[in-house]
């Protein structure tokens, strides 16, 4: 474990995807991913906000091996990370994905399901492998284990699959695991169910957790940091309770007074939110990125240059003029 | 994924699949039969062998079940002289006389079809000779000839033109005849008395009568008096092994590329997908035909080009639905967990279409056993081999459908709708069972 | 707590006007025939909706509301077992049409609808705005250019910017689509739309503007929604009432007012501790167990097994009882 504990760093990041016609000529890039730099200590929980097209899957996948970085440096439990040991990397991180039942193959039982990524990665003798899965089945509560070992996808309900995901994510003994929005398939009383085992599991093996969600309620039951995403950039990187008091960026404060609490005032009011879409990520704006849907942009400035990150208070970064 | 037990269970409500599944299992157990009975290499040896093998079958025979709807046939009878009434005498020096009296009973109206002697003799320098003549139920005497026996002879009295001259009428229908009936056959116990001379001690002559029917066996002769129920035994194993062959052989083969094809994508993509458009273009029959006669019309061979020529295709089907199956999101759990591109191909993705993959060739086998019958009925299959394709050729080429000799054709092709009917069913069905959870590709 | 307990069918008939609501829907039974048995997807649903009062129809996957929207829209499958009951919309009877009356004279005039995925719900290979047009071609017989001219319109109120009608479906974002689809489901003006998971799958500020278009919508124009939801913060937006379905049944039906504030049955409850809330800092309940098979539903409450208040009653079926302000609620806690 390196001298400043910290598992995961990423350094001006940038994720581009090519773009191609008729399979060979190169027409552009989609630049999914622009320039994101954070640092993720062991056993922390950080959330990553932000809709579709705000790059928060491609990081996801940049972070977890499966699409190399165009620029920038990611670094992971100290080495720094490459095409050389993307297989390395795989390996560290799990993976839990958001559609339970199309995560798992269905025609592999609950044993072979939790058996693959240990006979992939030659990890341990039969003997022990047994035994992982008998562990990591009882430690998602999915018991009594003998029931479980023969049963296929379709014969579990829809929290139990993806007690079996998060199963699954953690029979590598993994350092980080990585969610994209593991709830939001599911149904609302057995979201509580999962969020809490994630919650356990992630305390009971100080793992680092990223979880990826468009959802900011479910944020602040599951961890203390929140960053948001917005075009290909984070905008904003808070703890919960700052993002959610005191939103400083104009698209988080957009985002929260979009996201409704179950109240009958609602129906009364009109939200407001800025009209217009996330803009293209292959011609993004000049400037900041959100000027063009911004009620308080700054002309000469905002549609000009790109926003540094400035720290209004402390540990509350945002990317924005309003705060220069 | 329904294991193999709960599709059996399945195929238990469909009460077509069930007839599909019996004729399916009655054919495995005729193959069976057919390759234990009569290995291959005696099938065909008999197959070709013309003739000789096959002399004491009558030719054109129907089978023997059409006496069951009261054709009144007549069936083939054989009379040896090793178990004739024998009388020896001798008759001078070193000539003895044995007379042999080979009796039978003809109980049917029809003629026969044939009448043959087959005679083995033994001598030194001189032959021996013999004397025949034909008693008949109402004891008329017809004296039929003499002759000389040198070796192994074979008289064909039917065919014999003097005996025809002699008689006035064919010599089957003349010494049968009933007199007040003459265009019937008068049943009865006839004699076919030959008296043996032979000149020599230690020589002698042993013979066999065969009075040929017009029946014989469970599916008649053809043209070449083969007994057809060998070669319609033998098309079963040869039916069934090829089109199972070709069918899962060419739908694995396409199955494997396409997955590849659609994993990979980029230049190994486009690349397949043209050779599919090439042999789209080029057509079958003139290849089989053009190999078939540059090379060698083997069944092996035409199992062979057949192959090489069917895997390059299907592959637009399949790759369509492999690349919509691999945006699951498991595959790309896979990837995340470490898992190579060849692993991935073939334990996650192929897998995932397997129930596409079974019913589309269970349905296709019927396909490819009519293929090689369509190559046999034009003339371009096995020359060699006893298949029901070749065997409805030789009935074609005959002319049987103008003979009458209906059952030379129709008995082969049953065979061949038979089959096809039980693979169909099944294949259907099993379409019905894998396919609505396909749904949810 | 009610003073006595009345049945559902009850509170309809005691109320003074009845002609007054808009829907009445009395004992709804719709079962399905399935290879594994018959599916009780709704079973005996009464409800009454006033004019402009829209109903959040809230409960789980599998809970029936999906199949209560196809019951009332008539879009039926071929596998039915039952389906009986009444169903009357301003003074029609619907169980009494036949299906060409019913689609000449009710569906897309008096009553339409805008399915879950509404977005991969239009043609591809035709315009968007011919689309949107449609329904007036059709059911009313207009010439192509007047139809335009009201798609214009319809795309003004729903927020979808005129020059989108000339494009195709695939040209269109996910949000612009869904106004698309409403847009075609508001051109006939109708009187009930039947919205099903809406906003769903869409970004959360296309989500709320869309929720500010439909808002507008139904103060401007004289429609009802009847939204069908799981996304219980979602449904506050919209509802003047709610009803709340679990396992085929209807287990309460109230005012939205008091529902989203303290909701009268247990599960009602329990589905609003669930729900995660951003201003609010409280701890999330979830339920244990699964909801029941509705192939055989259990005998008696159907909440009961999951349920942490149940007492020997619950064994029986309960009545619906009436609530304080209005409302109904299917539990044996509220008899006297």
């Amino acid at each position: 474990m390196p001298e400043n504990n910290v598992l995961l760093s990423v350094k001006d990041l940038h994720t581009w995807y090519e773009l191609r016609k008729f399979g060979f000529i190169r027409v552009g890039y989609v630049r999914a991913l622009d320039g994101v730099s954070f640092d993720l200590r062991y056993g922390e929980a950080l959330t990553i906000v932000g809709e579709s097209g705000s790059g928060k899957t491609t990081l996801l996948k940049t972070i977890l091996g499966l699409v190399p970085p165009t620029k920038g440096v990611l670094e992971f439990a100290g080495k720094k990370v490459d095409a050389s040991n993307l297989l390395w990397l795989r390996r560290q991180v799990g993976y839990v994905q958001q559609d339970p039942y199309g995560a798992l193959p269905p025609f592999m039982n609950v044993r072979r399901i939790l058996l693959e990524p240990m006979v992939i990665n030659k990890v341990g003798r039969p003997a022990e492998r047994e035994a992982r899965i008998r562990e990591v089945l009882e430690e998602v509560r999915l018991v009594p284990v003998d029931d479980f070992l023969p049963k296929f996808p379709h014969m579990l309900s829809g929290g139990q699959q993806q007690r079996l995901v998060i199963a699954r994510a953690l029979v590598l003994n993994p350092k980080l695991i990585v969610a994209d929005e593991p709830v939001s398939m599911l149904d609302a009383s057995v979201r509580v169910e999962i969020l809490d085992l994630m919650r356990r599991v992630q305390k009971a093996h100080n793992l680092g957790v990223i979880y990826i969600t468009h959802d900011l309620s479910t944020v602040r039951y599951f961890s203390e940091r929140v960053f948001i995403m917005y075009a290909a950039k984070v905008v904003e990187k808070a703890d919960v309770r700052g993002i959610v008091h005191n939103p400083l960026h104009p698209y988080a404060r957009a985002l929260l007074s979009a996201i409704p609490d179950p109240d009958h005032e609602n129906a009364h009011r009109f939200k407001d939110v800025p009209p217009g879409e996330p803009p293209s990520l292959v011609k993004p704006p000049e400037g900041c990125r959100f000027h063009p849907r911004c009620t308080q942009k700054i002309l000469g400035l905002c549609d000009r240059e790109v926003p540094p990150e400035f720290e209004p208070s402390p540990n509350h970064f945002v990317s924005c003029w309003l705060y220069r | 994924m329904m294991g193999f037990w709960a599709v059996f269970a399945e195929l238990r409500r469909h009460p077509s699949a069930m007839v599909g599944l019996v004729i399916i299992f009655l054919l495995l157990v005729m193959s069976i039969y057919a390759v234990i009975r009569i290995p291959y290499s005696e099938a065909v040896r008999l197959w070709r062998a013309g003739e000789v093998v096959w002399l004491e079958n009558p030719r054109n025979a129907a089978p023997k079940w059409y006496n069951w709807f009261g054709a009144g046939l007549p069936e083939t009878i054989k009379i040896e002289t090793a178990a004739a009434e024998r009388t020896e005498e001798r008759v001078g020096e070193s000539t003895k006389r044995v007379t042999y009296r080979l009796a039978f009973d003809f109980p049917y109206k029809r003629f026969p079809q044939e009448l043959a002697l087959f005679f083995t003799s033994t001598y030194t320098t001189v032959p021996p000779q013999l004397v025949l003549s034909w008693r008949t139920p109402d004891g008329r005497e017809i004296p039929l000839g003499t002759r000389t026996v040198r070796g192994v002879e074979r008289y064909v009295l039917s065919g014999d033109s003097t005996l025809l001259r002699r008689l006035g009428r064919a010599p089957e229908e003349s010494l049968f005849s009933d007199p007040k009936n003459p265009e019937q056959a008068l049943s009865g116990r006839y004699e076919l008395v030959m008296d043996v001379y032979t000149f020599e001690p230690g020589a002698s002559l042993s013979a066999k009568f065969i009075v040929y029917g017009r029946v014989y066996g469970w599916a008649g002769t053809d043209h070449l008096r083969r007994d057809l129920s060998i070669g319609l035994l033998w098309g079963a194993p040869i039916a069934v092994a090829f089109g199972f062959t070709a069918a899962v052989g060419i739908a694995l083969i396409q199955f494997i590329l396409s997955g590849i094809g659609a994993w990979f994508g980029g230049a190994l993509d486009i690349l397949i997908d043209r050779l599919t458009e090439l042999r789209m273009i080029l057509p079958l029959l003139p290849i089989l035909i053009l190999v078939g006669m540059l090379w060698s019309r083997s069944i092996w061979v035409i199992l062979a080009t057949l192959l090489m020529y069917g895997s390059i295709g299907g592959y637009k089907t399949y790759r369509a639905m492999f690349l919509q199956a691999r945006e699951a999101p498991y595959i790309e759990a896979a990837k995340a967990y470490g898992a190579g591109n060849f692993r991935i191909v073939f334990r996650y993705l192929l897998p995932r279409l397997i129930p596409v993959l079974i019913p589309s060739f269970v349905l296709a086998i019927p396909d490819y056993v009519f293929l090689e019958a369509s190559l046999a009925v034009l003339g371009i299959g096995d020359p060699i081999l006893p298949t029901w394709g070749k065997i409805i050729n030789d009935a074609y080429s005959m002319g049987a459908h103008f003979k009458g000799l209906y059952y030379w054709l129709l008995e082969p092709a049953a065979l061949l709708m038979i089959t096809g009917l039980g693979f169909a069913m099944i294949g259907f069905t099993l379409d019905r069972i894998f396919n609505p959870r396909l749904r949810s590709l | 707590m009610a003073e006595r307990s009345i049945s559902a069918k009850e509170t309809v008939r005691d109320q003074p006007n009845a002609s007054q609501f808009l829907l009445n829907v009395s004992n709804l039974r719709l079962y399905f025939k399935t290879t594994k048995g018959v599916v009780q997807a709704v079973d005996n649903v009464s409800f009454s909706l006033g004019r402009r009062r829209s109903l959040a129809v809230l409960g789980e996957s599998g809970c029936g509301k999906t199949s209560l929207a196809r019951a009332i829209l008539r879009l039926l499958p071929r596998n039915i077992h039952t389906f009986s009951g009444e169903i009357v919309l301003d003074g029609v009877d619907l169980m009494k049409l036949d299906e060409e009356r019913f689609r000449r004279e009710i569906r897309w005039r008096k009553l339409s609808f805008v399915p879950q995925a509404a977005m991969n719900a239009l043609n591809p290979v035709l315009r968007v705005g011919y689309q949107v047009a449609e329904p007036l071609i059709v059911h009313f017989g207009l010439d192509r250019d007047e139809a335009f001219k009201r798609a214009e319109e319809v795309a003004r109120v729903v927020g979808l910017p005129v020059d989108f009608l000339n494009r195709y479906a695939f040209e269109l974002s996910g949000g612009m689509r869904q106004r698309a689809i409403i847009a075609m489901a508001l051109i006939t003006r109708p009187e009930l739309i039947i919205l099903d998971e809406p906003t769903s799958a869409l970004d959360v500020l296309t989500q709320a503007n869309i929720m500010n278009s439909l808002k507008k919508i139904k103060q401007e124009f004289d429609v009802t929604y009847i939204l069908i939801t799981h996304d219980i913060a979602t449904s506050s937006e919209l509802a003047d009432e709610v009803l709340v379905m679990y396992a085929g049944q209807l287990v309460e039906h109230s005012p939205a007012a008091r529902f989203y504030k303290t909701p009268a049955h247990p599960y009602a409850q329990k589905l609003m501790a669930s729900v995660p809330t951003l201003r609010e800092d409280k701890t999330l309940e979830f339920i244990p167990g699964q909801p029941p098979s509705l192939i055989n539903p259990p005998k008696g409450c159907r909440f009961a097994q999951r349920c942490p208040y149940r007492f020997e009653r619950c064994a029986e079926d309960p009545p619906a009882f009436s609530l304080d302000g209005g409302g109904v609620a299917r539990c044996w806690l509220l008899a006297r």
